[in-house]
């Protein structure tokens, strides 16, 4: 932890200019994202900035109500963040509140099995442990439900005379969507099982990287990097199913009519 | 018999209407007649009262209700697999003998050698005909029909109006179709006619039925 090369201002302000030549570079290429990568490349370096300040007290914190708090803000954050890129014509609150649930649903079994199974902390809410994984896992899982609902939705709306036909010869409303149900999961989960896949093979992942940069022993990074794959995975995957459900419910009334703001 | 109280959405206002009898209802496009078989199949949502038998419809468990009830949307949706089992594909676990089904298809004027061809190969109009079969097979007791000749030419759609009513007869199933022209009206016992979300006018008499088909389509 004590050998890690610290970046001075001035290596920071050579990463900015080479930033920028890339953008005026880019900008010939194409005209319409210049915009894009000055205001991300901003965005980014502010919100490190704040973040890492931040950090710097959160992490010190000694009582679980502050980390948890931390936590439940993050989930909100993430809760917003998914719900913004819902595609639908009129935007329905429903699926924000199912977003959250969900979120906090496989949230809080996943870092209870990580609290108390896995990494076994002192204190149980550790925030140099707590804080940097449960960021991951609600990301992740943030961007899994998102795709999920989007991809439902859509479908639904793709087949609704075969929803329909289905209903009216006698499917109930979850045999009539299953079909909807188990592609959107599929293709919300899609990344999760490419990253499993080919995690160590091309590139290092994230939080490997940066154990092994402050000098942990690859052997013990891989194992961080292993159980937080899996977690990542499984909480993605809970937090989408549990979604889908809800958004399923949520589709159909009494003898299985169809909800018109579906529609 | 279905019985419809203060019906209202979005979009229909206040219907009420009593199904005993086959009926035809008619209306201009956008009038709400696709809207209302629906509703009356417990399809869509709707505020109200429904009621089928003196009961209302949400007494009955899910799946008996649809037995007795159901409609068969006029865009014919074909799944995997053969024309045979198209025509008898359902949820309810009913396994329909293999000659009824052929039956039905040939009564509908479907091919023989179409049996065991991929349903979803067929021409629209057999689409149709294969659909119809389906719902004739589960015998309901009212049967929803939205335009079941939409995409049949005059001639083939004549010889299946005839034998579906000829079949409902025999089967004791109530018809409710909606449909754009009253060329059929011979088949039918009552009219209802749509406007703007509105009953507009409620009839016996196929030529007070013309009549008013004829006003409502020049206005």
């Amino acid at each position: 932890m004590n050998n890690v090369i610290d970046i001075s201002t001035i290596s920071l302000i050579y990463t900015a200019i080479f930033y920028i030549i890339f953008i005026l570079i880019s900008a010939v290429f194409s005209k319409n994202l210049w915009k894009d990568f000055v205001i991300g490349g901003i965005r980014a370096g502010g919100q490190l900035l704040i973040i890492g300040f931040l950090l710097q007290y959160i992490l010190k914190l000694k009582s679980p109500f502050y980390v948890f708090l931390i936590i439940f803000v993050m989930i909100l954050i993430g809760t917003y963040e998914a719900y913004k890129r819902q595609k639908l014509k009129t935007k329905n609150r429903k699926l924000a509140i199912y977003t959250f649930y969900s979120l906090i649903i496989s949230y809080s079994v996943v870092s209870f099995f990580m609290m108390f199974v896995i990494l076994k902390l002192t204190p149980f809410f550790n925030p140099r442990y707590i804080i940097p994984m449960s960021g991951m896992i609600i990301g992740n899982s943030m961007n899994s439900v998102s795709v999920a609902l989007n991809a439902f939705n859509k479908s639904i709306k793709d087949n609704i005379d075969k929803i329909e036909t289905s209903l009216s010869l006698g499917a109930t409303p979850y045999i009539a969507v299953k079909e909807s149900l188990q592609s959107s999961f599929k293709l919300a989960m899609m990344p999760k099982i490419n990253s499993l896949m080919i995690t160590g093979l091309v590139q290092l992942p994230g939080m490997m990287s940066g154990q092994i940069i402050s000098g942990t022993l690859p052997t013990t990074a891989i194992k961080y990097q292993y159980v937080i794959l899996l977690l990542i995975t499984s909480g993605a995957g809970f937090a989408v199913m549990l979604a889908l459900f809800l958004n399923f419910r949520s589709l159909f009334g009494e003898h299985g009519v169809m909800k018109d703001e579906y529609l | 018999m279905l019985l419809g109280k203060n019906i209202n959405t979005n979009f229909l206002k206040k219907i009420n209407i009593k199904i005993e009898k086959n009926t035809l209802i008619l209306g201009p496009s956008g009038s709400g007649k696709t809207t209302l078989l629906k509703i009356l199949g417990v399809f869509r949502a709707f505020s109200g009262e429904l009621y089928l038998d003196n009961r209302t419809v949400f007494d009955y468990p899910f799946s008996e209700f649809r037995k007795k009830i159901t409609l068969c949307y006029h865009n014919p949706i074909m799944f995997d697999g053969t024309v045979l089992e198209n025509a008898g594909l359902n949820f309810f676990n009913i396994k329909h003998k293999e000659e009824k089904i052929k039956e039905l298809l040939k009564n509908m004027d479907i091919r023989e050698e179409l049996f065991y061809k991929k349903a979803k190969i067929v021409s629209a109009g057999e689409k149709q005909r294969i659909n119809l079969v389906r719902y004739l097979l589960l015998k309901p007791k009212i049967l929803l029909l939205d335009e079941p000749t939409a995409n049949l030419d005059y001639k083939t759609a004549q010889k299946t109006i005839s034998f579906l009513f000829e079949y409902a007869k025999q089967e004791k199933m109530t018809l409710v179709t909606v449909m754009h022209g009253i060329e059929f009206s011979q088949f039918f016992e009552k009219f209802v006619f749509l406007k703007n979300g509105e009953i507009f006018s409620i009839t016996e008499n196929k030529e007070e039925a013309k009549k008013i088909y004829g006003e409502l389509n020049y206005e």
